[in-house]
């Protein structure tokens, strides 16, 4: 609001900008002040008032019915534009706690000069490479730019990532030597399950059975249609169980959030 | 977007009052019955072993922003931080997220001052990794690697880094509990942990530790909203199998589908 | 003699025990080696088509051509591997069948990545950016659902510029492209580590029903069994084997292809070694009946 009256159409983008922060300064600091004066035994009921409220309009927005030839409700839009927008404002304010944090952190390494210093120096240079070079990269049109940047991303963002995950298999191989074990009957069938799924998965194990017929009655027994009848059939069935489990504890946990019915100390603390 | 129609309605109102009315059952002290859960009875075994080596713990919290999945681990540090703070055992978390790490401060130092210890708690402890899923991989194999971690514990949403962090705790010599309602990194966990929790008992898990009522009627609660859906299947499998059902109400079997 | 032969039994048995405790520095060694090996030599085994895979390549071309594919990213560079040559061979088909498609990434690293590939395949296939394809960049995670009914309602309005920030409407391939519930979309495909599916099933096919192409990485594949088998998703490729079953529909013979030897002979491997370790687990459990 202050913004319309302190910027006029058509001004830079940047004065739009320094009014939104203003705004949010301004309108924070007074919603600040605001709840400091509120009493402290009635903060946890104005905190419960809110979350119910927050909680009620996806909850009515998925009960009261759809009108005919509509596509929502009356609180769709909201749910779905304004929610959104939110949602987004706070995981940009989060992304800048979670930048601010890390440098706090490994920058209090550095000037204590702590075992491990070398670590944080090097994050910090990272992080200043990759932050300098994006907004050249974003701002210059000199093929530089970009190719330091694809270099960088390339070489230092993209490889570990992949470098972590293609770590994963040297692990599933001591893992698995050492967890297939034929201690009881149960554990022999999820071992010869475990076989039938591994080969199936694999060319390797097509071609064991490719001699069988591809229709038919025998063709059920070839590796790769094996391997699909145990991951859709007994597979589905105890993932189907456990989901409802599951789905049912997070009914219940968001219920007890909704309705401020939680225990645990982030939920009774002293405001 | 997705509506409920009247039968969905009609069965989410029936699963809610079964929670409620369990939960309001149990606040009025009706005492109530749960099985022994062996990986969370192991929870306490963990921080023992810590203590007795002099070695510290790493409870990692999930790689998932501020959910249920997350604020159930967040429960659960808890629990461990008052134990561990009690025999002088340090809990190292590093979190995948900053909202993540600015309650698990708080929930942490709360534990130390209400067991009286506030002096013992480090923010250093807590810590902020990074966002991206293998970064806070290698930042949680660093921890384990160079601080000998004693016991690990890894409560809440994990996806491809479960097996990372399961395996390097293992090459350590860690004692493991793992608890996570992400179904496919469960087989992880069961080959790499000495004690994993499956499915719903990791939303039973602040109930099982603290005792607390009302956490203890949703339990109960859940159960009995599970009867009613097992029920549900069962008339569908019925009504599946029966053509002469299937013919003249086939409206039967689409009756939780939206039209 | 007989305590001879009892001691060189035990003897036997003792070796044997020794199998179950392979250091694991010799297993990874192994598995470099599995893995390497059939890349460097470039040996190819015969594929298998299985029907998840020939269900998606037939909704693409069953798709009208006329409307509009949204290839979902979700993925990056961690998952590299399988998630990329799925996106290429999704993407290459829909170009040799002349469809017009748009990417859409929901992690900033998979952003890039995928646009680096449709631009290749693009250039190789003589496919203009703005006319055939498009990009519409990168969106928060966080605000996935909220843009996916968006998507459902009003596309130009929800999506508004594409990777290199210009309005889309000003480009030829969204010129008559309103929104999913007007049917301009005929198909989703998304490329995945996570388990987001369920969201394009609660807010895109529920609603209106559009076909959904899974491809998740082989991990997360039994998430996807549920809805296939519901008919709620039309095909499913499974991770790196799903994209070389794809290629082979292609006629096409690419990285996938060539890194399922890899797959075979690295799944052998685990394969041995779990038969060696319990082999060395019942000699002890022998040993200790007789001890």
């Amino acid at each position: 609001m202050f913004t319309q009256w302190l910027v006029k159409p058509g001004a830079p983008q940047y004065l739009w900008v320094l009014a939104v922060l203003g705004d949010f300064l301004i309108l924070g600091g007074a919603l600040f002040f605001l709840l400091r004066m509120v009493p402290s035994r009635f903060r946890k009921t104005l905190v419960a008032i809110v979350t119910f409220g927050a909680g009620l309009i996806y909850s009515v927005e998925f009960f009261v019915p759809v009108p005919a030839g509509k596509d929502g409700n009356f609180l769709t839009n909201f749910a779905q534009k304004t929610v959104t927008d939110v949602v987004l404002v706070l995981s940009t304010f989060a992304l800048g706690l979670g930048i601010y944090s890390l440098l706090r952190f490994h920058g209090r390494n550095l000037t204590r000069m702590r075992p491990g210093w070398h670590n944080s120096l090097a994050l910090y240079v990272a992080f200043f490479a990759m932050l300098l070079t994006g907004f050249w990269s974003m701002m210059s049109k000199a093929p530089a730019a970009a190719n330091t940047f694809d270099v960088l991303f390339r070489g230092t963002v993209a490889a570990p990532g992949a470098t972590m995950f293609s770590i994963i298999a040297f692990y599933i191989v001591s893992a698995a030597y050492r967890a297939f074990r034929i201690r009881s009957a149960e554990a022999t069938l999820m071992l010869a399950a475990a076989f039938v799924v591994m080969l199936g998965s694999v060319p390797i194990g097509e071609y064991l059975t490719s001699g069988l017929p591809v229709t038919g009655f025998w063709s059920n027994f070839r590796m790769e249609n094996v391997n699909l009848w145990i991951l859709k059939e007994p597979n589905m069935a105890a993932w189907r169980g456990i989901s409802f489990g599951v789905e049912i504890g997070a009914l219940a946990m968001a219920l007890r959030t909704w309705l401020s019915l939680e225990r645990g100390s982030f939920f009774e603390r002293e405001l | 977007m997705e509506h409920a129609n009247i039968p969905i309605a009609v069965l989410e109102a029936v699963l809610v009052f079964l929670i409620l009315y369990k939960i309001f059952s149990a606040r009025r002290g009706r005492q109530l019955y749960i099985r022994r859960i062996p990986g969370l009875n192991a929870i306490d075994e963990a921080i023992g072993r810590a203590t007795e080596m002099g070695r510290p713990i790493m409870f990692s919290p999930g790689i998932r922003p501020l959910d249920l999945p997350t604020l159930q681990a967040l429960s659960i540090l808890r629990h461990v931080t008052k134990i561990a703070a009690k025999y002088g055992t340090r809990v190292i978390v590093p979190t995948c997220d900053s909202v993540v790490y600015t309650i698990a401060e708080e929930i942490s130092k709360d534990a130390y001052n209400s067991e009286g210890r506030p002096e013992q708690f480090n923010p250093d402890d807590i810590r902020y990794l990074s966002d991206d899923q293998f970064a806070y991989a290698s930042g949680c194999v660093g921890i384990l690697t160079r601080e000998k971690v004693a016991s690990s514990l890894m409560f809440g949403a994990f996806f491809a880094e479960a097996l990372i962090l399961a395996e390097t705790g293992h090459n350590v010599g860690a004692m493991q509990v793992a608890g996570t309602p992400s179904t496919t990194q469960i087989p992880f966990f069961i080959t790499s942990c000495d004690y994993t929790i499956i499915g719903d008992e990791f939303y039973a898990a602040s109930a099982y530790l603290s005792r607390e009522p009302t956490l203890l009627g949703s339990l109960v609660g859940q159960d009995y909203a599970k009867a009613v859906l097992i029920i549900v299947v069962l008339l569908g499998i019925v009504i599946a199998s029966i053509p002469w059902l299937n013919h003249h109400y086939p409206s039967l079997l689409t009756l939780f589908s939206k039209t | 003699m007989e305590r001879q032969n009892q001691s060189r039994g035990d003897r036997i048995l003792q070796a044997f025990e020794s199998l179950q405790h392979i250091d694991r520095r010799v297993m990874y060694a192994l598995l470099a080696i599995v893995v390497a090996f059939p890349l460097i030599r470039n040996f190819r085994q015969p594929l298998v088509v299985t029907w998840p895979v020939q269900g998606a390549y037939d909704t693409i071309e069953k798709m009208p051509a006329d409307k509009l594919a949204i290839i979902d990213i979700l993925w990056d560079s961690g998952t590299i591997a399988e998630s990329r040559p799925q996106t290429e061979a999704l993407i290459r088909h829909l170009m040799i069948r002349n469809k017009k498609f748009a990417i859409v990434a929901f992690m900033p690293q998979g952003n890039k990545l995928a646009y680096d590939s449709a631009k290749a395949i693009g250039k190789e296939l003589g496919k203009v950016y703005g006319k055939d394809w498009i990009d519409w960049g990168y969106r928060p995670g966080g605000a996935m659902i909220q843009f996916m009914m968006g998507l459902g309602r009003d596309i130009p309005g929800t999506v508004k510029s594409d990777i290199e920030g210009k309005p889309v409407t000003s480009y030829p391939i969204m010129q008559g492209v309103k929104s999913i519930k007007n049917g301009d979309v005929g198909l989703i495909a998304e490329v995945t580590p996570s388990g987001t599916l369920d969201y394009w099933i609660a807010f895109v096919y529920g609603p209106y029903r559009t076909p959904i192409i899974y491809c998740p990485t082989a991990v997360m594949a039994p998430e996807g069994y549920n809805p296939l088998d519901a008919g709620q998703i039309k095909g499913m490729l499974t991770g790196m084997k799903g994209a070389a079953e794809y290629e082979s529909l292609l006629g096409r013979k690419d990285f996938a292809t060539r890194a399922t030897s890899s797959l075979s002979t690295s799944h052998l491997l685990i394969i041995v070694l779990i038969i060696i370790g319990n082999i060395g687990y019942i000699s002890s459990r022998r040993r200790r009946r007789e001890g």
